[in-house]
């Protein structure tokens, strides 16, 4: 048969025609539509059980409740269990991504050694057991070589379980110290330590009965203690009548929620201070009894006679008037008066915290409902011997091998105050820690430890609670092979080293260890995540209760807070007035120059700290700056012929850094606010830690203290 | 879904201003329960994909006499003439009529882009890279939220995977209709002071209609006719004036 | 070497000549497929284009092209529905610019959308009130049309019209070409309406939102109407250039005068109806949603200069100067006044497209600024480079202008 062409072109198009009506053209257009829905570069997503953990979140010592939604056991959002006990009801945007962290760009997932010291030196893997044995030797070298002082710890969340081993670790080895950095503890509460004699017992702040906050520079709703405890107390301000006073020289997040706001020139707290402290005396305010009770209550009157208000004014830039309401705000009811310390800025110099502090001794806050109470410590089997010494107060360039353990505080300090106290040529320092930080410049040895989530983590009593407690962050996500537990290396290191061997081993052992302690005491009480269903542990049979409701999520709350019963009280302590004397009058900037400032975020100061997605925030909106930005006020801008946007370098006797201007009115005229924060285009990995930038250009001074650094700017 | 006496919902917010703090936790949470990935390197606050994003703004006076209002922005829902729906070639966008949420849908986006243009609220964003995510995240994505490749636009569809999870909670529990405390945008649980208030606009007696009623509470561009469900309040006059302001080039 | 393929009686340069000529424009298409390649496989953010200025070089390259490609159906319209017969000398020429301007405005629109697989989705799933849907339709049934007035200048090629099916088919064609023309029409009325459409509907942009005539906003009217205007005078334009650069002439003066007086009446008509819909705009559509039509003008960039520019010195002015018919044999007055009315309309669609989305719409924000990227020049200059191939090939082989054969006498 044949076909001619006619039939087939007639076949042809009647079969096109047809096919029109069948499925296939139409399934054929739906898959290209398919195919732009998944194609590889779309992730697939976990599938599985859902189930809910609550936790906490270890970030920084504040310890917010966390509710886990976990899809096949991965988390996948955290969220803030408003019942929390602590009344940390929420998370801040660190937190919320806090899952993120395991698998961040910096994330170390291996032990490393560096080539050598400086910008040159290269990371490079290297076995645990080498490291284990390499420090070893030095500790045996060391203690051959009898060298006081030449080995330390530096633990930047003391207070834990695992900072009582570390301790105990300092004291096997000859001649250990056991350092705490700036900030890590409350300044205000410190303060109040060095002042009285509150024999075993803490001071603490009772924010929850007070009436009136005088914050000088804390970032309460930044930051500090707990923020989302604060912001519950600032959000209920009409029911409970709280009076927020914030005493700072930027208008921050805090100072316009605020119900007062002082525009405090820095460098010239302490003056507020004292001239709020000549009110309430001349005025009369304070309670009777404190004249008797002050051992040095006449040296502070003459003092304070040195800084009325009207004087103050010119010295401060706050009004006569304002000083004058403010002192009778404070001493109207029970209040709390805060000396702040800046995550990237540091601490007020020891003068200028005694005198702050000094006002709650004043007022009668201390030992007051509603104002400086007191909590007995968590129990703890054996109170160590070993001291905890400020970085500040070791002797320079005297340790030769240090440890430093990577558990954040959620603050930063510069370098060059660490570097200074190693010896000469470095030291030998070995970080464990699970990110390539920049405190990892400088390292020798890069231990990696679990990341956020991935261990078992203790919740300590979070500064200025009223109350000690004990809890713990669990971990949501499976640890990778190659991840050492600090103290598990610690241990091993010791046992090398031919020292006795730590009696707790792990950090598990040594949690297990504090709510063991916590158990014998029969103190306080247990509150249970699930319902809030409060168990005191009196009433617990055995410690393993203690133990379960604890890793449910449950709190370990202590009883009652103890009454202040002191014993020696003075305001001044060991500051003499002579070091006020220069505050008397106004202080005029010399020429040129201003004033550098560190500023930070808690929990934010580097990129190896907050997850990727905080880009929202930091990149992606103008709502935070990232690191390496500068804020000047306009005036100052205009002053320095500078604009909006140009890149400056910026320079102290520390060296010179290149950065951006950002014009910002809320920023007191003559200060360059030097953000020190994370830098997202610095995540990509990398084997180089983040450059210190514009922390590095603070001068620290002998008293440990970096808060203003004198500056010039110019375009660069 | 079933049907109910009440179901027909208009859910809307009322954002108060003057609790707002801007600390940015309601970005965070909307990005890790909507699967939105980090910046890429090069991204700007311009290429950014920020589903909800808090403005600064000051009232432009000095130092002394600064004041500041953060106002977070999302999607703001418009209940009439909505701009973005009645300018998609291909239907990608929707008002769901039963809950009043403007729902995206991604995968039938062609990416033009003229609903960007359309919407006077900015409140969308167009993915200009391959979302990408470091590697491991993927594992933590929320399997409610689809996510999307590059080339589609996207914004805030007030969490609707957490109003599908709820529904089918409820139909699991034999209810008619959701417990309101079952569906709740991950930016309103998510923010320390309590800034947002989220809920059903036709229900008379729920705190977000009550508030939206309040003399201080307005809404931004309200001569445009757009009708949006998300409000402000603020017992500050410079906010309110503020926001009724004409922009000027 | 190709002399068989060039029309009889007509001269052209020599090949190499010609593939000198053709070379750089190579290149250039060339490094603009790559910057297309770019945008492609590597995704948009390789343009400037961003969240605030979602439309950018090329959405306002597209509209001017178009309006300016507006000369086929218009050309096609005079021609075959009026019968102005004296149009026969540039109708081929005109319906070679449509084709280019529209199918490149097509290739650059497909590089434009972040899903180009999914263009299909517009047909399949419309939006009734959507106009892009509306300009999507048009725009792919008008180049449809622009192909089919295409194939009888090709056919007609010396050689190709050896092939008798090809010379049959092109004579059937040619006789319901009127048809075509009067499709043309009306799908170009629609879509250059539409594209004005796109703007005059954003209720969120009361810088281009217009009040709704019937069922479509003003501004569909008037880039009707502006159209048909830059239409005549791109035509005009091109033929000149045309003229200029092959040394030879193609066409008797009085087409281009014709051309003039049509693009001047209906520039006329525009600026007119033009200026009474600003006015409206300015006392009525802006106050009743609470804005302040001078706030629009505050910067120093886009001052009330752009106003006076685009209605009076490059509307009113060359408006008037092309109805005079004294101005319109002077060649250089001519050709100088089509010049400013081409301007007037890119000025116009600039206004439209960029200078609405530079505006602020929300109370605190500010004037954004937006600079190409290199990888959309060169998208574009890859459709210029393409439209100057394309239009030197029908030149050189096609009978572009049927009175050149005249002319050479």
């Amino acid at each position: 048969m044949k076909i001619t062409r006619r039939e087939l072109l007639t076949f042809a198009g009647g079969s096109l025609l047809g096919a029109l009506f069948t499925p296939i053209p139409w399934k054929l257009l739906d898959d290209s539509s398919i195919w732009t829905q998944n194609w590889s570069l779309i992730p697939g997503l976990p599938r599985g059980p859902e189930t809910f953990t609550a936790t906490r979140c270890a970030l920084c010592p504040a310890g917010c409740a966390v509710r886990a939604r976990r899809i096949d056991g991965q988390p996948v959002t955290l969220a803030g269990i408003p019942t929390d006990p602590f009344k940390n009801g929420a998370l801040c945007p660190m937190g919320i991504a806090g899952h993120h962290l395991a698998f961040h760009p910096l994330r170390l997932r291996q032990p490393f050694a560096f080539t050598g010291k400086g910008p040159d030196a290269t990371l490079v893997p290297v076995g645990l057991d080498e490291i284990v044995s390499e420090v070893a030797r030095t500790i045996q070298d060391l203690s051959a070589a009898s060298m006081p002082g030449s080995i330390a710890i530096l633990d930047q969340r003391p207070g834990r379980a695992v900072s009582g081993m570390y301790r105990e670790f300092m004291g096997m080895c000859p001649q250990g110290t056991y350092i705490v950095p700036p900030g890590a503890e409350e300044p205000t509460l410190a303060t109040l330590q060095r002042l009285c004699d509150f024999n075993e017992a803490l001071p603490c702040f009772d924010l929850e009965n007070t009436g009136v906050i005088l914050s000088f520079g804390s970032d309460l709703l930044d930051g500090w203690s707990s923020p989302s405890h604060t912001a519950g107390l600032i959000r209920n301000r009409n029911q409970n009548g709280l009076n927020l006073i914030q005493a700072e020289g930027v208008k921050s997040r805090t100072a316009h929620q605020a119900n007062t706001w002082l525009p405090v020139i820095p460098g010239t707290e302490a003056a507020l201070a004292l001239s709020i402290g000549h009110v309430i005396i001349r005025d009369g305010l304070h309670p009777r009894e404190i004249e008797k009770g002050l051992s040095d209550f006449q040296t502070y009157k003459n003092l304070v006679a040195g800084f009325p208000p009207d004087a103050t004014a010119a010295v401060t830039g706050i009004a006569a008037q304002a000083i004058t309401t403010t002192a009778h705000a404070i001493a109207s009811g029970p209040s709390v008066v805060i000396a702040g310390c800046n995550p990237a800025g540091g601490p007020f110099d020891h003068a200028t915290e005694t005198a702050i502090a000094g006002l709650n001794l004043l007022v009668g806050n201390v030992g007051r409902k509603g104002g400086i109470t007191l909590r007995a410590r968590t129990p703890s089997a054996e109170a160590s011997t070993v001291p905890a010494v400020a970085l500040a107060n070791v002797p320079d360039h005297s340790i030769r091998l240090l440890f430093v353990d990577g558990a954040e505080s959620g603050n930063i300090f510069p370098a060059s105050l660490l570097r200074r106290k190693l010896t000469p040529d470095g030291g030998t320092v070995v970080l464990m820690s699970p990110y390539l930080s920049p405190r990892s410049a400088g390292a020798d040895y890069l231990i990696p430890s679990p990341a956020a989530y991935e261990s078992m983590e203790e919740i300590s009593t979070r500064s200025g609670a009223s109350r000690s407690s004990f809890a713990l962050s669990l971990p949501l996500l499976s640890q990778p092979e190659g991840t050492v537990d600090p103290v598990a290396f610690l241990a091993k290191v010791a046992e090398q080293a031919g020292l006795p061997v730590p009696g707790l081993t792990s950090s598990e052992a040594c949690l297990k260890q504090r709510a063991h302690d916590i158990w014998a005491s029969k103190r306080g009480s247990l509150t249970a995540a699930a319902d809030s269903a409060v168990t005191p542990v009196q009433g617990m049979s055995g410690e393993e209760d203690l133990w379960k409701g604890l890793s449910e999520g449950g709190c370990w709350i202590d009883g009652e807070e103890q009454r202040a019963s002191t014993t020696r009280r003075s305001i001044l302590g060991s500051i003499t007035p002579g070091h006020f004397q220069p505050l008397t009058a106004p202080v005029k900037p010399a020429p040129g120059t201003l004033k550098l400032m560190a500023f930070g975020w808690r929990n934010a100061t580097m990129t190896a700290s907050v997850a990727p997605v905080l880009s929202k925030i930091f990149q992606e909106s103008h709502l935070r700056s990232l690191g390496g930005k500068v804020h000047l006020n306009p005036s100052t801008i205009a002053a320095h012929a500078l604009v909006d946007g140009a890149r400056v370098s910026i320079s102290t006797q520390s060296g010179t850094v290149t950065a951006d201007v950002v014009a910002d009115p809320a920023i007191i005229p003559g200060v360059i606010h030097a953000i020190v924060g994370p830098s997202p285009n610095n995540a990509a990995p990398t084997d180089q830690p983040e450059a210190e930038g514009l922390l590095g250009l603070c001068v620290v001074g002998a008293d440990g203290t970096w808060r203003i650094t004198e500056a010039t700017i110019a375009r660069a | 879904m079933e049907q109910t006496a009440q179901s027909k919902s208009q859910y809307g917010m009322v954002i108060d201003l003057d609790r707002c703090t801007g600390c940015g936790a309601c970005m965070v949470a909307c990005a890790v329960e909507n699967n939105v990935a980090p910046a890429e390197q090069k991204a700007t606050d311009r290429t950014g994909n920020t589903w909800l994003r808090v403005y600064t703004v000051t009232n432009g006076e000095e130092f002394r006499d600064l004041d500041t209002v953060f106002v977070p922005m999302g999607c703001q829902q418009c209940g009439t003439h909505t701009p973005c729906v009645s300018v998609c070639p291909q239907n990608a966008v929707e008002v769901d009529h039963a809950t009043g949420i403007v729902a995206q849908i991604p995968q039938r986006c062609l990416g033009c882009r003229y609903c960007m243009a359309a919407c006077p609220y900015h409140a969308r964003y167009f993915n200009w890279w391959d979302p990408q995510w470091p590697k491991g995240t993927e594992s933590l994505l929320n399997p409610d939220v689809a996510p999307r490749m590059r080339g589609v636009v996207e914004k805030c569809n007030f969490c609707h995977g957490r109003l599908h999870t709820a529904r089918t909670k409820a139909a699991a529990e034999g209810k008619k209709g959701i417990e309101p405390g079952d569906y709740i945008p991950a930016c309103v649980e998510s923010c320390p002071s309590q800034a947002i208030v989220f809920g059903d606009l036709a229900d008379e007696s729920s705190t977000v209609a009550q508030l939206s009623r309040s003399s201080d509470t307005f809404q931004f561009l309200p001569g445009l006719g757009t009708a949006p469900k998300v409000s402000y309040h603020s017992a500050r006059e410079w906010v309110r004036k503020m926001a009724a302001r004409v922009p000027t080039a | 070497m190709d002399q068989q393929f060039i029309p009889r009686g007509l001269q052209r340069t020599s090949f190499t000549r010609f593939v000198t000529w053709i070379l750089p424009w190579i290149l250039l298409l060339g490094i603009g497929i790559y910057a297309m390649y770019l945008c492609l496989a590597d995704g948009l953010y390789h343009t400037n284009m961003d969240n605030r200025f979602a439309f950018g070089l090329w959405i306002y390259l597209d509209l001017t092209i178009i309006a300016l490609g507006a000369g086929a159906f218009f050309t096609g319209f005079l021609l075959y529905i009026l019968r102005r017969d004296e149009l026969k000398a540039v109708i081929n020429s005109a319906v070679v610019l449509g084709l280019i301007c529209y199918s490149g405005a097509v290739l650059v629109l497909m590089v434009d959308v972040g899903q180009p697989l999914r263009a299909w989705f517009t047909f399949w799933h419309p939006n009734t009130h959507s106009m892009l849907a509306e300009v999507t339709f048009c725009l792919t049934c008008y180049l449809t049309v622009l192909v089919i007035e295409y194939l009888p200048v090709v056919l007609k090629n010396r050689k190709l019209r050896q092939i008798p099916r090809f010379l049959v088919f092109e004579f059937e064609l040619h006789k319901v070409m009127p048809v075509f023309a009067g499709v043309g029409t009306f799908l170009s009325f629609f879509h250059q309406g539409s594209l004005g459409g796109l703007y005059g509907v954003l209720v969120g942009r009361p810088f281009s939102f217009r009040e709704v005539l019937g069922i479509w906003p003003s501004t569909f009217y008037l880039f009707i109407i502006s159209a048909a205007a830059a239409g005549p005078s791109f035509v005009l334009l091109t033929t000149w250039l045309v003229q200029k650069l092959s040394g030879k002439k193609v066409v008797k003066p009085e087409v281009m005068q014709f051309l003039g007086k049509v693009s001047g009446w209906m520039l006329i008509v525009y600026v007119l109806l033009k200026a009474i819909d600003t006015l409206y705009w300015i006392n009525h559509t802006v106050p009743a949603e609470g804005g302040l039509a001078y706030s629009f003008y505050t910067s120093q960039g886009f001052g009330t200069w752009i106003l006076f520019a685009e209605i009076v010195f490059l509307g009113l002015v060359p408006a008037l100067v092309l109805l005079s018919k004294r101005m319109r044999e002077k060649s250089a007055v001519l050709v100088g006044a089509a010049i400013l009315v081409c301007c007037g309309i890119v000025m116009n669609r600039f206004v439209m497209t960029i200078q609405t989305l530079a505006l602020p719409t929300l109370p605190f924000d500010l004037l954004m600024s937006y600079v190409p990227s290199w990888q959309e020049v060169a998208t574009f200059m890859a459709v210029v480079a393409y439209g100057v191939l394309v239009y030197s090939l029908s030149f050189r082989y096609m009978t572009l202008f049927p009175q050149e054969r005249d002319m050479r006498q």
